[in-house]
């Protein structure tokens, strides 16, 4: 049980970024992953689609900048 | 010998030191997975915000696990991006990533209702049953804190900034005194500022001595890729604690204490990085360990 918790916060970790951008799919886990996210999620169909989507990118940018990257 | 935080206002001490008093979630536990904001209440009560599991959770003053709420969805109660969360008397309020909106809970993690916004939050401040500070992020380039009673009317509207930014270079982290003081912090600028409850500018500093951040051209946008402040939060005599980004000796981790004039007073080292700061009404600071597993509790010691 305890490995299994151990497996599943390793795995959460690595889903990190997956649920900073829900309008993108698999994001790098490495230094610029948040610009390449934001870039995504900019040329994204549905966020395009909706009014002024591009601030909903810029939420999900600072976030990721500040719970991401120092 | 060492004392207890604060006793005079304004008092601050040169050297403060960080004393562990509770630990809430680990890696050999389901409490937390990856929480992003918190508050705590005069009973000593926490509640947290996950984004992983969709959840806002309430944890007693012992760090056991009361109840839990939400789950991913739109609907009313269901979360698709919870992050930042503050809390009056009756309410808690949580905002939203990818919704223009606040919803309202009560203390029993119990769905009130939802307050309407222009945009979505990047930083709040409830100041009572009734009344929330927002900072919403808007296609237009005004830099303005939003104040919105229950049912999304907007009450009040304070500019912080006399001109129009660039993409990003006005997102603030805020608290507001008692007094309705208003102080925050850029994130992509070295520059904290106090107004007073009428607008009007008190002071500004930059601690860092950063002239201007990098930008990166990003699809059609230029985009800040340095983030030089990340949080604020007030203690109850009214000192200001600054988290400090990648431009800090240790990034993430470093926390400036101002006083209530804006004087460097203090800089302490948080053991882990963290995304945020907050401190509760007996001046108790919270803040991240293992990327977001873990949320810690200190008292702040003074030497």
């Amino acid at each position: 049980m305890k490995r299994t918790n151990i497996i599943m916060k390793g795995l959460t970790i690595g889903m990190v970024f997956v649920v900073l951008f829900l309008c993108v799919g698999m994001i790098d886990l490495h230094s610029g992953g948040c610009e390449r996210a934001f870039m995504r999620c900019s040329q994204d169909t549905y966020w395009q689609a909706v009014a002024f989507g591009v601030v909903y990118c810029v939420a999900g940018y600072v976030f990721c900048k500040k719970y991401i990257e120092g | 010998m060492l004392v207890p935080f604060f006793s005079a206002q304004g008092a601050c001490p040169e050297k403060i030191v960080l004393e562990e008093v509770l630990t809430i979630g680990s890696f050999d536990d389901d409490y937390l997975f990856q929480w992003v904001g918190v508050v705590a209440d005069s009973e000593g009560n926490i509640y947290v915000t996950d984004a992983m599991d969709y959840s806002l959770k309430k944890f007693d003053a012992a760090g056991s696990l009361l109840a839990k709420t939400g789950r991913r969805g739109q609907g009313p109660g269901e979360f698709t991006a919870p992050r930042l969360l503050d809390s009056s008397e009756l309410f808690l309020f949580v905002t939203e990533q990818y919704q223009p909106v606040i919803k309202v809970f009560d203390k029993k993690l119990q769905y009130q209702f939802h307050i309407p916004l222009e945009g979505p939050a990047g930083d709040i401040k409830a100041l009572g049953n009734d009344l929330v500070a927002v900072v919403v992020l808007s296609a237009k380039s005004e830099s303005s804190l939003h104040f919105y009673d229950q049912k999304g009317e907007l009450v009040k509207k304070v500019h912080f900034s006399e001109r129009p930014s660039r993409l990003m270079m006005d997102m603030v982290s805020f608290d507001l005194d008692n007094h309705g003081n208003l102080y925050l912090a850029y994130n992509f600028a070295d520059r904290i500022v106090k107004f007073d409850d009428s607008g009007k500018k008190v002071w500004s500093k930059n601690l860092l001595g950063i002239k201007q951040v990098k930008r990166e051209k990003i699809s059609s946008h230029m985009v800040p890729t340095e983030i030089v402040y990340k949080d604020v939060a007030l203690d109850q005599s009214g000192n200001l604690y600054v988290l400090g980004g990648k431009f800090s000796e240790n990034r993430s981790r470093d926390v400036y204490v101002l006083s209530p004039d804006g004087e460097l007073v203090s800089t302490f080292t948080l053991p882990d990085t963290s995304h945020c700061i907050y401190i509760d009404g007996e001046n108790f600071l919270y803040s991240r360990a293992n990327d977001g597993i873990t949320l810690k509790k200190y008292r702040m010691v003074a030497h």
